[in-house]
Order: C-alpha cells, then structure tokens, then sequence
C-alpha cells in the first residue's frame, strides 16, 4: 500500500537543475536508494513521454498519485503545462529521479516564463491551507503532511534521518499552512468565502490514496464573462454547490485529486475503444475494471462483455432515444431532452465526461436538451458528437457542451456540430455563443468555425455602384447567430480591423484569403438548412422545462 | 507623427465597415500603432490553460501557416477502432426508415430486466438449468427485482418469496446465489448505478455523486438577489389591491344606497309638501306611530353579495317614515314605487324642495338625515369599511337591550370628529386639556364619608360624575383619614391661595405618615377632592345654563373650591378659557405654580414685613401700581375679544376680595397669557388695540416674542402678580420679590431641594414664621425647574422676552431699580444655561 512509506531517506538533489531535461533517465533504482520510497504525491521530476512524432522528450511532471499493483509501483504523473487528458500512469523506469524537486512548503507554483502554467493537481497544492479557510476538513494522509517538512529536514541534517512516522491521530488534525497559495489559485475578481463547514472525510479509495481537497473559492465563469455569479447557491448555505444554470464549471471547487484523475481505463463503445481524458462519475465500481462496456445506442455501461451482449438482447434501440429533427446523407440529429429521457441523457453526459474537463454532473439534466449527430450504416445510427443546449438560457448560450467523440475527431465532424448549433439559433432568431469555459480544442474548434463562417461572408460581399462594400459588425452577427463579441474577437484574431484614416476598416489580406480558401476546399461536410426540421419551443411558459 | 498619436475611437457594432483587400492600402502599416484600440476580447478558457504549451503551438502554427499542420494539432490519447467482434455482438441490420424518426413518448419503456447476466452468473444459470426450469432473462428478472426491492440491506428470503413468483425452490436457490453474490459485490447494488445523492447534504462534495436534484427553488434568474423577495411584494400587492378593489365594491354600494335615501327624503318631502304638512304634524305623527312598531334601530344584515336585498331592505326602512301608512303586507310595492321614482319625479322637481324645506319643515333640517342612520361617508374615518362577516356581527346588536336608539324627534348631532377625547381630564397627549382639577387627587366622598384615596373625576353621559381610582400606596392610609379634620374650617391665609399648590404632590420625597398626609391635604399641597356642597360662593347661577365644556369645569372647580379667593378662581377660570387658545396643560400648569409661589412668598413676605415694620421704598410702589396699570389696559383692550375673560371679569368684581387694581392686574397677566396662546396671524389688529398703551404693547410683544415658552410666563407673572398682591400691603413687596427673583437665579444652582421642602412646609404652615432668607431659596427652587424644563432656545426667547419686560417700567418712567434686577438677571441665566449659545441680550 502506498500508506506504507520506507523510511529511508534517499539521496538530496538540488532543487535548482530540475527542469524540463532531457537527459536520460536514470534507469537503475539502486542508484537512488530505493527511489520510489520517497517518490511521493507532489514530486516534480522529468517523465519520459513520447510525442505525436514518436520522438522521446521528458517533459516535467508532477507525481499526483502513488498506486502498488502487485508490487510494482505505478506513478499518476500530470505534464507541466500540458493538458491534463495526458496524464497518465507510468512505471518508475519513465521518471528522472535524479532532477527530482521536493516539494516544498509554500512553494510556489512554478510557472514558466511567468505565465501561469497550467495548475498541478497534487494534494499538497490542491489542499486549501487552512482548514478553517476552506470550510472542509481535509483527510490528509499523514505522509504527505510529513514530507512537507521532508526537504527543510533534509536541508538540517543532511544524509537524513529517517522519517518519524505520525501518530494516526493527526490525520485528522486540520492541516496549518498559510492560506497565501490559495490566492494565487482563486481569481482577484471573486473573494474568497470563508464559511465553515462540517468536514466531510472522503473515503479513501483503492490502491490509490486519494486525499480529497477542496478549494475555498468558488472561481466561476467570472473570469471569463466578468459576470457576477449566481446568488443562488451561495445563499443556500450548500458550501460551494455549484451554480444550476449551464453546464460547465470553471471553478476547481470540485477538482480535487479523485476528480483531478481519470478514472476509466478504457471505454468501449460500439466498434471503439475509447481511451477518456478525465474523469467521470460512473459508478465507482466500475473504475476498477479495465474496460467499460457500453451500449453503443442507448450508452448503458456494462462490468462486462458479457454484460453488454445479454444488454444488447434486450436493448433493441438502433437510434438515440429522440426526434431526429434533420437528416442529410448518413449524418442525422436527434433531438432528446433531458427531461423526458433521463437515462439517455445521464449516459450520455457520463460518457461526454470522459471527454470534457470542465463539464459538470452535479445537477440533472432536466434544463438541457442533448442534440446528437450520428452517422448511419448498416447497424443502425453512431453516435458522432453531440452537443448539449440549454432549454433557456439567460447568457444566450447556444451550446453547454459539445463533443466529438475521439474516433471522430479531426474529421470536420466538430465544425459540422458547431454549424448545426448556429442553424437552430438562426432558427430561433436568436445569436448565441458556447457557455464558457471553452477547452483548448473548443477554442480552437469555434475560432476556426467563425474565422470561416465570417470570412466567407466578406469575402462574399459584392461592391454596390462601385463603392466599397461595407458591412457593421451587427450585420454579420445577424446573418451569421454569431454573437457580436465573437464576431469582435474572431475580427481581431484574424487581425482584419484596422483603424485607417480616421475610421475602423476590414482588411483582407492575401494570405488570409487564400487560407481561407484552401480550409473551404477541405472542408466538405455542411450543415444544409433545408434539411432541418425544427421548430423551437417557448420553455419559458412550460413552468419547468 | 500626428495621425500617430490620435486616438481612435471604440469600435461601433453598429457602423459600417468597408472591407479593403491589403493589397490596395499601402500605407495600411502606418496606421498600425492606433490599432491598439481595437478591444481585446477573453478568448472563453481557463487562463491557465489557455497558457499550455500544445495550444499556445497549434495557436502559433495557425498563425503562421495559416491552417493547421498535422503535426501541430494537440496531441489526445489514441482511440482504437475496429473491434473484431463487433459485427458478432451488434446483430442484424438496421434500414433507415425513409422519414426522419419520430419517437413515441414511453414507447422506450420496455419491461426489460435492468440487470446484465454475467459470466458467472451464465455457469450458475447453466447449472440451475439442469435441476429446474430457468432462462437467463427469468434469472436477470428476478435478481433485477430482488435488487430493487432491496435498500441498503438486502431482502431476506421470505420478503424475496413475496417479490418473487417463481417456485420456492429457485426461489431459494436464486436468494442464495443473489446475496453470497451481493456479499462480494464492491458495489452497492449488483446492477451498477451513478451513486445518488444523499438527503442530509453530506454528499454535497462527492465526486462519484452526479444528477443532484435541482433543489425545489424558485427558478430566478441570474444577478437577482432580489428576485424572491420581489415575488413576495408583488403577492402581497395583489393582496392589497384586490382588497382595494372590495372596498372600492363597497364604496359603490354605499354611494348607490345614499343616492337612495336622498331620492327616498325627496319623495318624503315631496309627499309632505302635497299634503301640507308644514309644521311637520302628519310626520311626528307617523313617526310616534311608528315607534313602537320600529324595529330597534337594527339595520339588517347585510349580505355582501346581494346588494339588493340590502336596498330593499333600506327602502323598507326609510318608507316607514312616509306619510302614506304603509301596511307591512305590501313592502314589496314601495320598493317598486321606490325604484321608478328617480324617473318619474322631474330633476327641477327634485331640486326646490330639497332646498327649500329646511326652513319650510323645521323639524326635518338637514340633520335629520341622520335619522335614517345609513352609514354616510362623513362617518367614515370612524366606522371602519370592515369585511361582510365583522359588519354583520356588528349589526348583530352588540349592546342588547342597552343599544343606542334614537327617539323621534331629536336632533342629534354629529359627533365633532376633530375633538374627539377633548375632555378636560384627558392629559394632552390625547387631545384633551389636561385640566389640573381633573387630575387625580384626593377624594372623599360624602356618602359614605370616607377617604377613597386618589381618584379623578370625569363628567360622563348625561353629566353623571364618575370617579377613576388609582391605587396608590397609601389607599390604606387615606382610609382612615380623619375626614373631621379635612373638614374642619380651614381659616389661614395661606388656604387661600392653596388650591394652586398642587404641585407638591409630585413631589417625591413626601413623608409617609397619616398626620404628614393631613398636614399636606390641609396645606392643599395634596389636593383633595370632596363632592360639592351647596356653597355660598357659587353664585353664578347663569353658569349653570352654559352648554360649553369649559363652562361646567369651571363650575365644579368652582364649587369644588370652596374656600377659595376670588383671585385665584378668576385665575383658574380664566386659564380654562384660556386653554381654548391651545395652551399646552405645561404651560398652564407651570404658570400656576409660578403664581402660587408668587403669592405664597408674597403672603410670606407681608407676614414678615408687618411683624418687622420694615420701611417701603417708593419706587417699588410705583412699578406695581404701573405694572397694574399697563395690566388693566391690556385688559381693556383684549378682553373684549376674549368671552370668557369678560365672565371672568365680571365674576371677578363680584366676589373680589382684594383691591380691584389687584384684580385688573390679575386679568391683565391673564390677558396677556391669551394673547400668547393666541399668536395668531392679525398681529395688526392686536396691535391697534394695544396701540394706545406703549408699556403695554412692549409687554405684549415680549410675550408675543416669547411664543408661549413657559418661561417668559416666570419672567412676567412675577411682576403683575406681585403688584397684585403687594396692593392691599403697599409696602415695597415687589422690589423685594424682585431681589428674590435676581436671587433666585443666581442662587439656583446652590440651593437642594430637601432644603426647599422643608422651607415649603415650614412657608405653608400657617404659624411658621418665614423670613426673607427663607423665601429666597423658596423661589430659587421653581425658576431653576421651570428654566431647565425648557430648551435653550426657548431660553434665549425667554432671555428676550426678559428684556422687553423690563421695558415696561423704563418706558413709564420708573424707577431704574427693577432694571438693575432685570440686569443682575441675565448673568444668572447665562449661568443656568450655559449651554445658550449667543444670547440675544438687547
């Protein structure tokens, strides 16, 4: 059990030459004394990975979690920096124990080039400093409550001393550092509550030690929208239940280390099998299985294949559970609301989970409406991706979430999804934006998708009476459901507004066009409006939803 | 450059942008640096991830490229397709209907086992098979609902034989398998499920828990704190307007039924005036015919929603009065009759009578509208527009048999809504005068005779009077109360003025035993109170005859005071004619005392001075006999404007005892107290009265000035009341009351008050031989009171009003001796309140 930590202190390195090396990897243990003894939840240390070119780099790493399978220690190491969907499992022979870095108390993230890196998920980072700020008692292993002082020990007695181990008792003593890391984390923008709360101790699971950590601030949507958040739930005495409207959290109230880690190995669905990027609720028992079977149409998981093929005697759908409300070539939508087909849409959202960082299943799904493209053959409709709306929002958002599913990816199929969302405003004569947090691959997705949609219009503009054609901000917005600020930033990303001669003016340059002209050429599947049958629904004098 | 450090403008979504191709601006980079005001938009991630090192290249790379590159895409965990057994486990071929698929609602709903039948469980089946009738799906349903119908524990068997309705037998073989099963289960349930929420909140932060339920709150929406309670505000406003909209209904069939009356009054009239009934014979006819047959005043209850019958009844009522007896049997028709009325009679017919028969028909003026008793809207503000149910109870003849009933024939008049509680023993804050007789006090009744302790009298209906009692600590005490010696003549000179003393009953510090009270009643420092016996005093009759309520008080205290001088009694009298012009009962009160002290000390002094012999000074006599004149010629003027200083007057020079200077001096003060209680807007014609007398109009208007602060009271009645008593002595009284009050001032702040009591008693003991040491302190200790009671500004008014005294014996050509007195004051004052600030000393 990772509980079990040998007491024999391994050899100090110097803090200062970690780095993202790319030296090699010290492959013989022995050297390091027995180097996975103190490898413990919060190390920073070079892990080999190999790139999309297949080329090994080491990248820095964080050691988040600690797990012995039959003797052999397995590390759960996020990459400094990158996405966290990369992190991963990996054997002591992929660490560089010789650039390790401790870590330390009060250490400060360190950034690269002082940007904010993306956030290290280990416990000792993740844990809010004081009990008392954060309102949650937190189950600290007392490990890890001890290495903190490991390296000032070290530092004191070098050679050092084995480590005393703490009395049981003190796992539950509030753990007394500074809250001042805390504020690095929270945004300005939002203060930091300090309620109390009653601790909830969260059990600890598996092989894995999972100290569950909360944060004290409720960083929201605010950073994004400066928007105030919700008055909802901070009234309501919940300690830090997330606001019901939308979606996504933007806040790491929740992301403590169980969340922080992907818990299925492998999903299988339909002819796929699906590696996730993070983590997803699904029944805790299941997350020990090595993979997870599930249903290909209506998503119901299974322990087993066995399971699934006795499911699928009796599970005769070949379709999602709802109206198809447009239909050209193989790729259909369907229409389900998260009312009315609860099971579908919570499968649905479990499985869009493993995908999105940022999605959150606290609440039901009862305000969303789930529209899922598929593409068909023979068996019946796959699903593709699908993207999530809600019944009525009040931010004119016109997608929650939206996925497609990783065998589909890089495949236009994302684009396609994210035209079908702006159809179905143009439907409601509405404009509307994605609820945010936008993931980098969202970001990616819809600036690509409004730098098209838009140039096209431009470039589609014709003179009148010889003049310049000209077109306000407003006009594309209509004509496109794009939201004005979208129309704004994607403007200025593409570096199109320039300010001529007293007045703003679009330019269009070369490269720009040709750009643009070559993604058109590629990008062959579109959304044909007259394909779509929808007609909205006031949900506003439905009472709820 | 210039153009360089302009400024542009903010971007205008609304305002048309001309789209250039680059290559026809060429001096476009020029104009490169401004562009910074184009607004940097959020790009809608995380910041921290937005940062992360495969965005930040994809990003460059689309840059650069322009598109993206293949290797410059993020990198995500591979995905693996084609799984070789897929064909084998997804059997059979789906077509694709031709339209677009339509579900129906709970067309899903097959009753399909939730549970999955696993390999393990296939070899168990498998084996069961052999021994008894079972297949897979019969087993996944009966560990489905021995599943379900178990919580946290399991079902036992014999709970599972109820679930279940296969045989016993694989009943028992399927329980056991299920929860050895269960037993090794890591799970909760052996059909997995999402971990649901926990009611007590304690899963709040559960990461395995998803699909809370939204909690039962009210959908607001976002940045509206105030969204829940506005909802309350706008239920609360329907509420009220809803009852707006009932008593609006209400108000409408009020209207209607007065509208109905007055036609009703009209055909009465009208009736009359045909048969010739000028003198209002044939109706008080009627009417007395009509008594016993009336129903006691008791308008029917009123249903609210039937409006009506409530007029039929109504008419029912009111035809009672007509002339035309009408039988009971034919109610009906006169309601008819009633109900065409309004046509048939002529507007013009409608409109003579009415006004003409009031003085044609005196006994049915416009008062008598209030015979019919229909709730008018004059009476509004005091019978409450009460929903049906309380109107109906109240019809209910609450008071039985003791019920108000009118009698036919009398006027009744309105009750005067602005005075209502405007009785004399009402204190002030009720709207009423306060009057100090009417205060509790002593009482002793005459049959029996015994002391009943404190207790207040009030003139109840029909001039009964009634006695309040109030418990005091000493009920036990005045019980015994030798009543002998209450009523034993009481002959000194000091009772004479004693009925003005009782202020000591608030003192505190009384002494508690029997003989002490007595001595207090006998002192008339303890008011008491004994009903009237026919006293020889109470000469004016013609009072009797007088409805006002001021009136009446004062005939009581009139006879209540038995032994009381007339100087005092005109004083008391004309203070309740004076408490008409809004004199607060402070005001009165504390004037009376100053008055009382004057004259105590006063009697005191003549007392002193007479057994001294002291020797006079002429200028003193001089300023009383100025003082008294300027006095009457105030009174002159203004009484004639006051009434009741008029009565007063005459009562006045029929019981006088003292010189009549002494009495004109008296009104005098008491006319200038008017006047101040008047303060009304005609100073013109104040003025043209007082024109003649010059002293006089500096006094008036010193008073004037003082606006009625009970301190320019203590500055002025000193000087008219001592000349008022000093009279009859014409020794140097005033002067030295005078000194007392300069005294007084400065000596205010040494002076206690047990030392004052004790002098007080000593003083008003008829035997006790006061000195002028002693009075000094005596009248020290009532300016201090009455000076601190008041707020500095009024101080500085009174400091004022001070000066504009003094201007009265300067301008008369007196002697400068109460001028220096007046002089010596003003430092004394500004000693008292120091807190004055810039005291208008002219």
């Amino acid at each position: 059990m990772a509980e079990v930590v040998s007491p024999v202190p391994g050899g100090r390195r110097e803090p200062g030459e970690v780095g993202r090396g790319r030296g090699p990897p010290v492959a013989d243990p022995g050297a390091a004394l027995s180097p996975q003894g103190e490898i413990i939840e919060g190390c920073r240390l070079p892990v080999l990975r190999r790139n999309q070119d297949n080329e090994d780099e080491w990248p820095l790493a964080e050691i988040l979690s600690v797990k012995d399978i039959s003797g052999r220690k397995l590390f759960y190491v996020h990459y400094i920096d990158f996405n966290k969907r990369l992190d991963e499992w990996v054997t002591h022979e992929r660490l560089d124990l010789k650039k390790i870095q401790f870590p330390k108390k009060e250490a400060k993230t360190p950034t690269k080039n002082g940007l904010p890196g993306s956030r290290p998920g280990s416990p000792e980072r993740e844990v809010p400093a004081s009990a008392q700020a954060s309102g949650k008692t937190l189950p600290i292993p007392v490990q890890i409550t001890l290495r903190f002082n490991l390296p000032k020990e070290r530092e004191a007695i070098p050679g050092g001393e084995p480590d005393q181990p703490l009395s049981s008792s003190s796992c539950l003593q509030p753990n007394h550092r500074s809250t001042k890391r805390k504020v690095e984390v929270v945004s300005p923008a939002t203060p930091v509550p300090s309620e109390t709360a009653p601790a909830s101790v969260f059990p600890q699971n598996g092989s894995a030690r999972r100290a569950v950590a909360a944060q004290p601030g409720r960083k929201r949507k605010s950073n994004c929208l400066g928007t105030d958040e919700d008055s909802q739930d901070s009234s309501d005495g919940i300690p830090s239940a997330p606001r019901m409207t939308g979606s996504l959290v933007s806040d790491r109230s929740h992301d403590d280390i169980v969340t922080r880690m992907k818990n299925i190995e492998c999903i299988e669905l339909g002819r796929h099998r699906l590696k996730p990027w993070y983590f997803s609720p699904y029944p805790q028992e299941l997350t020990t299985l090595p993979v997870l079977y599930l249903c290909e149409f209506c998503l119901k998981y299974g322990r087993s294949l066995k399971c699934l093929q006795r499911h699928l005697t009796k599970c005769d759908l070949r379709h999602p559970p709802g109206n198809e409300i447009y239909r050209k070539g193989t790729i259909s939508f369907f229409e389900i609301d998260g009312r009315k087909n609860k099971s579908y849409s919570q499968n649905l959202c479990l499985l869009a989970k493993c995908f999105l960082d940022h999605k959150t299943l606290y609440y039901d799904t009862d305000p969303f409406l789930f529209y899922v493209m598929t593409e068909y053959d023979s068996k019946g409709f796959h699903i593709v991706g699908y993207f999530s709306k809600e019944k009525e929002s009040t931010e004119d958002y016109n997608v929650a979430c939206i996925l497609t599913l990783p065998p589909y990816q890089r495949r236009g199929y994302g684009k396609l999804l994210i035209e079908f969302s702006y159809e179905l405003s143009k439907v409601e004569g509405k404009t509307g934006t994605p609820e945010k947090p936008l993931s980098d691959l969202g970001l990616l997705s819809y600036r690509s998708y409004w730098s098209q949609t838009i140039l096209e219009i431009l470039m589609g503009l014709k003179s009148e009476s010889g003049e310049r054609p000209q077109i306000t901000i407003n006009e594309i917005s209509e004509i496109t459901s794009i939201k004005k600020e979208d129309v704004i930033s994607t403007l200025q990303y593409l570096n199109l507004i320039n300010y001529y001669k007293g007045q703003y003016i679009l330019t269009l340059s070369e490269d720009i066009v040709d750009g643009h002209e070559r993604a058109m050429l590629k990008r062959l599947l579109r959304i044909d409006s007259k394909c779509l049958h929808f007609t909205p629904k006031d949900w506003s004098k439905r009472g709820k939803w | 450059m210039s153009k360089l450090s302009f400024r542009a403008r903010a971007l205008d979504a609304s305002k048309p942008l001309p789209v250039f191709r680059c290559e026809d601006l060429p001096d476009l980079h020029e104009y490169a640096s401004i562009n910074r005001a184009v607004p940097q938009m959020p790009t809608g991630m995380e910041k921290e991830e937005e940062s992360e090192h495969h965005l930040q290249r994809a990003i460059s790379a689309q840059q650069v490229y322009g598109e993206k590159r293949d290797n410059m895409v993020i990198p995500v965990p591979e995905a693996e397709s084609n799984i070789a057994y897929y064909e084998s486990i997804y059997p059979g071929e789906f077509k694709m209907p031709k339209q677009l698929i339509h579900i129906q609602p709970f067309s899903l709903d097959a009753e399909q086992p939730d549970y999955d039948l696993d390999s393990e469980d296939e070899v168990f089946v498998n084996k069961l098979k052999k021994k008894m009738d079972i297949c897979p799906l019969q087993f996944e349903e009966m560990i489905d609902r021995l599943e379900k119908g178990s919580g946290q524990q399991p079902v036992s068997l014999q709970e599972a034989k109820l679930l279940l309705k296969e045989d016993d037998e694989l009943i028992r073989e399927v329980y056991e398998y299920w929860i050895k099963k269960r037993k090794n289960c890591r799970g909760p349930s052996l059909i997995p499920s999402v971990k649901q929420e926990k009611r007590d909140g304690s899963s709040t932060n559960d990461p395995y828990v998803a699909f809370r339920r939204r909690t039962e709150k009210m959908q607001t929406r976002k940045n509206r704190k105030n969204d829940e309670a506005s909802y309350e505000k706008m239920l609360k406003l329907r509420r009220d307007l809803s009852r707006a909209v009932t008593i609006l209904e209400m108000i409408k069939r009020r209207e209607k039924s007065k509208r109905e009356l007055l036609h009703l009054t009209l055909e009465i009239m009208e009736k009359r005036y045909n048969l010739g009934d000028y003198n209002g014979e044939i109706v008080s006819e009627v009417m007395a015919q009509r008594q016993p047959v009336k129903p006691t005043y008791a308008i029917p209850i009123i249903p609210i929603t039937n409006s009506n019958q409530f007029r039929h009844q109504e008419a029912l009522d009111v035809k009672e009065f007509k002339v035309n007896k009408q039988d009971k049997a034919d109610l009906i028709r006169p309601k008819r009759k009633y109900e065409k009325k309004p046509k048939v009679l002529p507007s013009s017919a409608a409109a003579t009578p009415q006004q003409t028969s009031p003085a044609a028909l005196p006994v049915f003026n416009a008062k008598d509208l209030n015979q019919y008793d229909f709730p008018s809207s004059d009476e509004e503000p005091l019978s409450q527009v009460l929903s049906g149910s309380s109107e109906a109870e109240e019809e209910n003849d609450p008071d039985g048999p003791f019920a108000f009933r009118r009698k036919a024939g009398c006027q009744y008049y309105a009750p005067h809504l602005d005075q209502t509680g405007n009785w004399p023993w009402t204190s002030p804050e009720d709207g009423g005068l306060g009057d100090v007789r009417y205060r509790y006090c002593l009482t002793t009744l005459t049959v029996p005779q015994r002391c009943i302790g404190f207790a207040r009298r009030r003139v109840g209906r029909g001039g009964r009077v009634l006695l309040d009692r109030a418990h005091s600590d000493y009920d036990s005490m005045f019980r015994h109360l030798d009543l002998e010696m209450l009523s034993s003549p009481q002959h000194s000179p000091v009772n004479q003025f004693a009925n003005t003393s009782e202020t000591n009953t608030s003192d505190t510090s009384f002494s508690k035993d029997l003989s002490q009270i007595l001595v207090n009643i006998k002192s008339c420092r303890w008011r008491h109170f004994r009903p009237r016996t026919p006293s020889l005093h109470d000469s004016d009759s013609d009072e009797l005859s007088c409805r006002k309520l001021h009136r009446s008080v004062n005939r009581t205290g009139a006879a209540r005071l038995g032994t009381q001088t007339c100087s005092t009694s005109t004083q008391s009298k004309s203070s309740s004619g004076s408490a008409h012009f809004a004199f607060t009962a402070e005001q009165y009160q504390q004037h009376q005392q100053q008055l009382a002290l004057m004259q105590k000390q006063q009697l005191a002094q003549i007392h002193q001075q007479q057994a001294n012999s002291n020797s006079s000074t002429n200028t003193s006599q001089n300023l009383a006999s100025n003082q008294q004149k300027s006095g009457f010629r105030l009174n002159l003027h203004h009484s004639h404007s006051i009434q009741g200083l008029e009565r007063t007057f005459q009562g006045f020079v029929s019981k006088t005892l003292d010189s009549a200077s002494a009495q004109f001096a008296a009104s005098a003060l008491v006319t200038s107290e008017q006047l101040m209680g008047f303060r009304m807007k005609d100073d013109v014609v104040l003025g043209i009265g007082v024109n003649g007398v010059l002293p006089a109009s500096g006094v008036y208007k010193g008073l004037h000035l003082s606006s009625t602060t009970p301190t320019a009271l203590v500055h002025t009645s000193p000087s008219t009341v001592g000349s008022t008593l000093l009279q009859p002595s014409n020794i140097t009284q005033t002067s030295s009351s005078h000194s007392a009050l300069s005294h007084q001032v400065t000596a205010a702040n040494a002076a206690t008050t047990q030392v004052l009591i004790g002098n007080n008693i000593r003083l008003t003991v008829p035997s006790s031989v006061a000195t002028v040491n002693s009075i000094a302190p005596l009248n020290a200790r009532h300016i201090p009171r009455t000076l601190s009671a008041v707020p500095s500004s009024a101080l500085k008014l009174a400091a004022a009003a001070n000066c504009q005294v003094s201007k009265v014996p300067s301008s008369s050509s007196v002697d400068s001796v109460p001028r220096e007195n007046h002089e010596s004051e003003k430092p004394a004052l500004n000693n008292i309140a120091d807190n004055t600030v810039a005291m208008e000393v002219t």
